[in-house]
């Protein structure tokens, strides 16, 4: 028994006929074709699945798409303009906020509706902002930093631009 | 050539990766991201039982199912494989036995996941169940029928190096301790996915999140009997590995499978709970430690004992085993050493390496054990283990070579910083500091496979426009190593980063990289980047030395330039340089390799241990403790790490600080345990491990020592610093609340229970009794005989 | 599988009533593990996120009504003044599954681990439930949560929210754990202080088949204040002898078992220890009146 689901997500409207099982994360990863919204587990508790259901950060693995029929939603591939990074982006590269990025997206979405919610948090706020996210690289020591220096709005750049374009594995 | 940090440019510097680019849009490809046309996937049908005959399979219902495409039992793989030689025990789906709770039974593939899943309950299989052997006692009681051939013993090792007997009893202080290491998980968070794909000429390719791609090609040849130049596999960004995804697992061998029978590309993703199955983590480890020691607190002597707990398989196992044993002698100079270790098989999921590799049990006695006889002896335990440190370019007794090593100036690092001697004798109440060190390899000395060819190897290729393209087996898994690869190259080619074109672990396209695995890379691939680099190098120079009317001694490779080093102005751009070579000979290549020395020592069993360096590490924990409900918190950990020398600072900090992390979780909360049975807590609801809210304060110090054998004097830094945050815990317990928790992890349970027994102590009591092989006597290297 | 989308109440309750085997959905927390683990297989699922009139809480006449629907991010924002409602929100999941989760679905799953049952208990709350056919009607909670994911929800009910009488007084919410985040506890209270009534009340969570009230613990408690005259005073001690026998007789109370998570000896234990410490925290609250 199919159902039409219309989203917008990254401002792009996307309209299927979806099983009703069909979480929302699959939507977005198989469907609409974009990956970097991460699956790590299947009980909510990685929160690399993050983004964003009309303004509120959900971990898209405890929604079916047909609940999120006619919901505006921003994952991670809708942060950047262009190739400018959004600031958050940058942060976690400037301070070397992830190893294996895999729970990247979902941090930086988490971190994201943190900021938003309270743009001066202090470092036990940004912790507790963050204790829906699992990471198993860093000890997190970088991802908090990438986000105090968003918000103090000092980045450090160590790169040319023409590393900038330089990428791997796209 | 030894060059100065202050003629690097690239080197040194904490430059940022550039792969993090993709990684923080959203853009990077992992293993699970990848979707071809046609495209079907694949699920696996797991045992529930922990022990049991096979006694049918029947898959008629599932081939009857609409949307399922194929179905393979044990019959459709029966060729047996397993990562080293000496344990080719694996069925990629089992035929007659189920070893654990998870063993792959059969395969569907299906035009949707859920199809699939639905064709797997369709499946009936018929078991005849045994009585599982769940611990090392139930092992060694040996009732019922063994796991494996006629007995639960997987493997032994008895070795000593001198009498120890003789000189514990001329020991003037001796010390006996039994600890027990339960097993941890390394709980990546990409789960393993593969996706694999006939062509039209039939040759397979597969993409696995692997760290071990060469090892993943020689299995996949050997079990669907194909010869490898018919096969690819690349191997995808790694969503973290920890040493868990460097074994060959089923679903990738099911996957290759089911695209050959089906001829359709095939995904198989496992779930969290496939994951915790798939394990190879940490060995649960029950150990004993029996040290002498003279009165000024110099070791005299020391016996070891390891009862390892292997799961059904036998994966790394043998390796693991002699791991128990091997780097004790690395920290403290040990004059006299026995080993002896036992593997058994269990009904559990295979264990295998976990950052780490068999050492972090091995330390974690060690370290509490000499904590404790400081105490004993009255010495400071920071003063008890500088009274026994090695020295540098010196051997073990065990036969390991010591080149450089900072340990010394990594103890004084932490003690400083922390004010460890001043602080832990006046902490607040429930608060405490430990202290602990430890050593790791910079990758092993021997191959998996007995060979005698290299290790890692890099090729070059220059462009006419001064770009250069780098080609490595090597894998990055989130440490960096592609941006060292990249910086090594540049840093001896005089050119920027981004000039530098990678391609990776592609066993197409790529020369062989054993794999990202035993803390390996940046020493031996780093090694064969430069040797290739530097061969490019001397060729532009020949070249350009002639153009230049000077001797290419003369010259040096800086900022895209080709110059004389005593008149830059003189000289040429270095793409200028490669096209003058590239007219004089044709194109311009150049490819490096590393082989480690020879180092193993005369006797059977010495391929494991040796390694051409040796990293260091110390730490000073700070725990506040809660006395009435026992739970442990971690403020502050101050660390320090010999690195040789840090090739990229910032992503050398990285690795020590997710390994402080990780110590933390097998310290606290993480244990992959079994009960009636079943895994205890397959999923990540209840595994535990640390969130941003657990993780401390950290103070990170690297020490360099520029050590000969590494690539500008780097040493690994992915696995040591995670060893002695693990019994600096316990130590600072002790120290906060004058208990002894012998038993990782320390959860507060065990804390209060200590609290409330007499003893003050929670662990076990002795080792079982096991009948050892007799000893083999090895000698003992010249410098230690008559001491 | 179906999922229904009902828009308002009244749709949602035809819908229950003519499909009363449908199991609703409001955040997911709990389900969705369930279903992906497939040891829930519902034939329809009816989708409550987006009824309106659940998601909101009002006061009236000394009472509080909590709809079934408000999420506790919501709870967190809005409700500061209900301390010990605060904390359990703050201690459940991580902020994107408060963004998601509510109060009725905790009481719908009934899990003895759910974190704000405690504190519903401790307020003496009725849960309000309705049916298409037969209209609303409320259960005190012990009447509603009648065993381990057991409640006496009829099938064509859903559960509108909960409702209490609203207390003067101190109160709080703690829990142990081996983590702070994203856990299921090991032990969880709540204990709130009735002043107008001269009453303490003692609930927890985790440590037996459904949530628990220690009412020897609340009794004695009471009556040592009352003879202490701690009731009128504030200033006056209560004996470390009379906070140690109100902790041994809540961790009595506890009914706890062997599980993945713990052992019944430190369950129980944890018990007592949060029970003194929550008693300690409120008696010196009530010296220092913050609830005014």
């Amino acid at each position: 028994m199919r159902r039409r689901v219309a989203v917008t997500i990254n401002g792009a409207k996307h309209e299927h006929e979806v099983e009703p099982r069909l979480l929302l994360v699959q939507y977005i990863r198989e469907l609409a074709g974009l990956t970097g919204t991460h699956v790590g587990c299947d009980t909510s508790n990685c929160g690399a699945c993050t983004v964003e259901v009309d303004g509120h950060s959900v971990k898209s693995c405890t929604i079916f798409a047909v609940q999120a029929d006619g919901a505006e939603i921003t994952t991670i591939e809708g942060l950047a303009k262009g190739s400018t990074l959004h600031p958050l982006q940058q942060a976690f590269w400037d301070e070397h906020g992830l190893q294996c990025g895999f729970c990247t997206p979902g941090m930086i979405m988490a971190a994201k509706q943190l900021l938003e919610r309270n743009p001066n948090p202090t470092e036990r706020e940004i912790r507790v902002g963050l204790e829906g996210n699992l990471c198993r690289c860093t000890g997190y020591h970088n991802i908090v930093k990438a986000i105090r220096c968003r918000t103090q709005g000092a980045g450090r750049r160590f790169l040319t631009e023409g590393e900038v374009r330089w990428r791997f594995h796209n | 050539m030894r060059q100065p940090a202050d003629e690097l440019s690239i080197v040194g510097k904490s430059l940022i990766k550039p792969d993090a680019f993709s990684k923080v849009s959203g853009q990077t490809k992992f293993a699970d991201d990848l979707a071809l046309p046609r495209m079907i996937y694949g699920r696996i049908l797991r045992s529930p039982h922990p022990h049991a005959r096979i006694l049918r399979v029947d898959t008629s219902r599932a081939r009857a199912h609409p949307g399922v495409l194929a179905v393979l039992t044990g019959d459709d793989l029966p060729i047996k494989f397993g990562i080293l030689p000496v344990s080719q025990d694996e069925e990629a789906l089992a035929k007659e036995k189920v070893r654990y709770v998870g063993d792959p039974i059969a395969a569907v593939a299906a035009t949707d996941e859920w199809i699939a899943d639905e064709a797997l309950d369709l499946i009936d299989v018929q078991f005849q169940e045994l009585p599982p052997v769940m611990s090392i006692e139930q092992a060694i009681a040996g009732a019922g029928e063994p796991i494996h051939g006629t007995s639960n013993v997987h493997k032994t090792v008895a070795l000593e190096f001198g009498d120890t007997d003789e000189a514990l009893r001329a020991a003037a202080h001796v010390r006996e301790d039994a600890v027990f290491f339960e097993g941890s998980t390394h709980l990546p968070m990409e789960q393993h996915a593969a996706v694999a794909q006939v062509a039209a000429d039939g040759k397979l390719t597969l993409w696995t999140s692997s760290q071990t791609p060469h090892y993943v090609h020689r299995a996949l040849g050997k079990v669907l009997e194909m010869p490898m130049s018919r096969i690819r596999v690349i191997a995808t960004p790694n969503g973290g590995g920890f040493g868990g995804k460097s074994d060959i697992f089923a679903h990738e061998l099911v996957a290759a499978k089911l695209a050959l029978v089906t001829g359709r590309p095939v995904k198989i993703t496992l779930t969290r709970e496939e994951v915790f199955y798939a394990h190879r983590g940490r060995h649960p480890v029950l150990m004993k430690v029996k040290t002498g020691f003279r009165k000024d607190g110099r070791i005299t002597a020391m016996q070891f004992q390891s009862f390892l707990d292997g799961g059904g398989y036998g994966s790394y196992g043998v390796a693991s085993t002699y791991y128990t044993g091997a780097l004790q002698a690395t920290t403290y100079a040990i004059p006299r050493y026995r080993f002896e270790a036992v593997r058994f098989f269990t009904n559990k999921p295979p264990c295998g390496p976990k950052r780490g590799h068999g050492t972090p049990q091995p330390r974690f006695a060690l370290e509490t054990h000499l904590d404790k006889v400081a105490e004993e002896l009255g010495i400071d335990p920071v003063e008890l283990r500088r009274r026994n440190l090695p020295k540098p370019d010196s051997r073990t007794v065990n036969w390991l070579r010591i080149t450089s090593i900072g340990l010394e100036e990594c103890i004084n690092k932490v003690v400083e910083g922390s004010g460890f001697l001043k602080r832990r004798t006046s902490m607040p109440a429930g608060r405490g500091l430990g202290f602990a060190v430890s050593c790791y390899l910079s990758g092993a000395g021997t191959a998996i496979y007995w060979n005698e060819m290299p290790h890692s190897e890099v090729q070059l290729k220059l462009d006419r426009n001064g770009g250069v393209s780098l080609l490595c087996g090597a894998i990055d898994i989130g440490q960096g190593s592609d941006h060292i690869l990249a910086a090594i190259v540049a840093e001896v080619l005089g050119v920027s980063l981004e000039d530098i074109q990678l391609t990776t672990a592609d066993t197409d396209l790529t020369p062989i990289d054993l794999g990202s695995y035993s803390s390996r890379v940046t020493f031996m691939a780093g090694n064969a980047a430069k040797a290739a680099a530097e061969k490019v190098r001397d060729r532009l120079f020949e070249v350009a030395a002639k153009a230049l009317q000077c001797d290419p001694d003369e010259l040096i490779a800086r900022d895209h330039r080709v110059v004389r080093r005593n008149r830059p102005a003189d000289g040429m751009d270095f793409a200028q340089a490669v096209q003058l070579a590239e007219a004089q000979d044709g194109l311009v290549t150049g490819t490096g390799s590393y082989t480690p020395p020879k180092l193993a020592g005369p006797y059977k069993g010495s391929g494991v241990g040796p390694s051409p360096a040796y990293s260091y590490s110390a730490a000073v924990v700070e725990v506040d403790c809660d006395s009435r409900t026992g739970e442990v918190r971690v403020p502050e950990v101050w660390i320090a790490h010999d690195i040789g020398r840090a090739i990229n600072p910032m992503l050398v900090i990285g690795q020590v600080e997710g390994s402080v992390y990780m110590a933390l979780g097998e310290a606290l909360m993480e244990e992959q345990s079994f009960r009636l049975g079943l895994h205890k807590f397959p999923s990540l609801l209840e595994y535990k491990s640390p969130t941003a809210l657990e993780t401390p304060i950290m103070h990170t110090y690297l020490v360099e020592t520029i050590d000969r054998e590494g690539p500008f004097g780097a040493k690994e830094a992915g696995q040591g610093p995670l060893l002695p945050v693990i019994p600096a815990v316990a130590n600072a317990i002790y120290n906060a609340l004058g208990v002894r928790i012998d038993e990782v992890p320390i959860t507060p349970d065990k804390v209060l229970k200590a609290m409330n027994d007499r003893s003050k102590r929670v662990g076990p009591k002795s080792v079982p009794a096991f009948d050892f092989p007799p000893l083999i006597n090895a000698d003992v290297p010249d410098e230690w005989k008559g001491k | 599988m179906e999922v229904l989308l009902p828009h308002s109440l009244e749709e949602a309750l035809a819908i229950k009533g003519e499909r009363p085997e449908a199991t609703p959905i409001a955040g997911g927390t709990d389900l969705m593990v369930d279903l992906n683990f497939g040891r829930l297989r519902p034939a329809a699922m009816i989708d409550l996120s987006r009824v309106a009139e659940l998601a909101s809480w009002q006061q009236e006449d000394g009472h509080v009504f909590l709809g079934a629907g408000l999420t506790y991010a919501t709870i967190v924002k809005e409700m500061p003044e209900f301390k010990p409602l605060v904390q359990a929100s703050r201690s459940v999941g991580s902020p994107q599954i408060r963004n998601r989760g509510t109060v009725g679905g905790n009481l719908g799953t009934a899990s003895p681990a759910g974190d704000a049952l405690p504190v519903l208990a401790a307020y003496d709350a009725d849960v309000v439930l309705r049916s298409r056919a037969r209209g609303e009607r409320s259960l005190a909670w012990h009447a509603f949560l009648t065993g381990p994911k057991k409640t006496a929800i009829a099938p064509d009910e859903l559960i509108i929210g909960t409702r209490w009488r609203r207390l003067r007084g101190p109160g709080s919410f703690s829990k142990i754990g081996t983590r702070n985040a994203m856990v299921i506890s090991v032990a969880g209270l709540c204990l709130v202080v009735d002043e107008e009534n001269g009453a303490v009340k003692v609930a927890l969570g985790s440590v037996g088949p459904t949530i628990l009230r220690a009412t020897e613990a609340e009794q004695q408690i009471a009556a040592a204040m009352t003879s202490s005259g701690a009731w009128q005073d504030s200033s006056i001690t209560i004996t470390e002898q009379v906070i140690d026998e109100f902790g041994s007789l809540v961790a009595a109370a506890a009914k706890p078992l062997d599980d993945v998570r713990g052992t019944a000896a430190y369950r129980r234990h944890g018990c007592r220890v949060l029970a003194r410490r929550a008693l300690i925290w409120a008696l010196n609250e009530r010296r220092l009146p913050a609830w005014l």
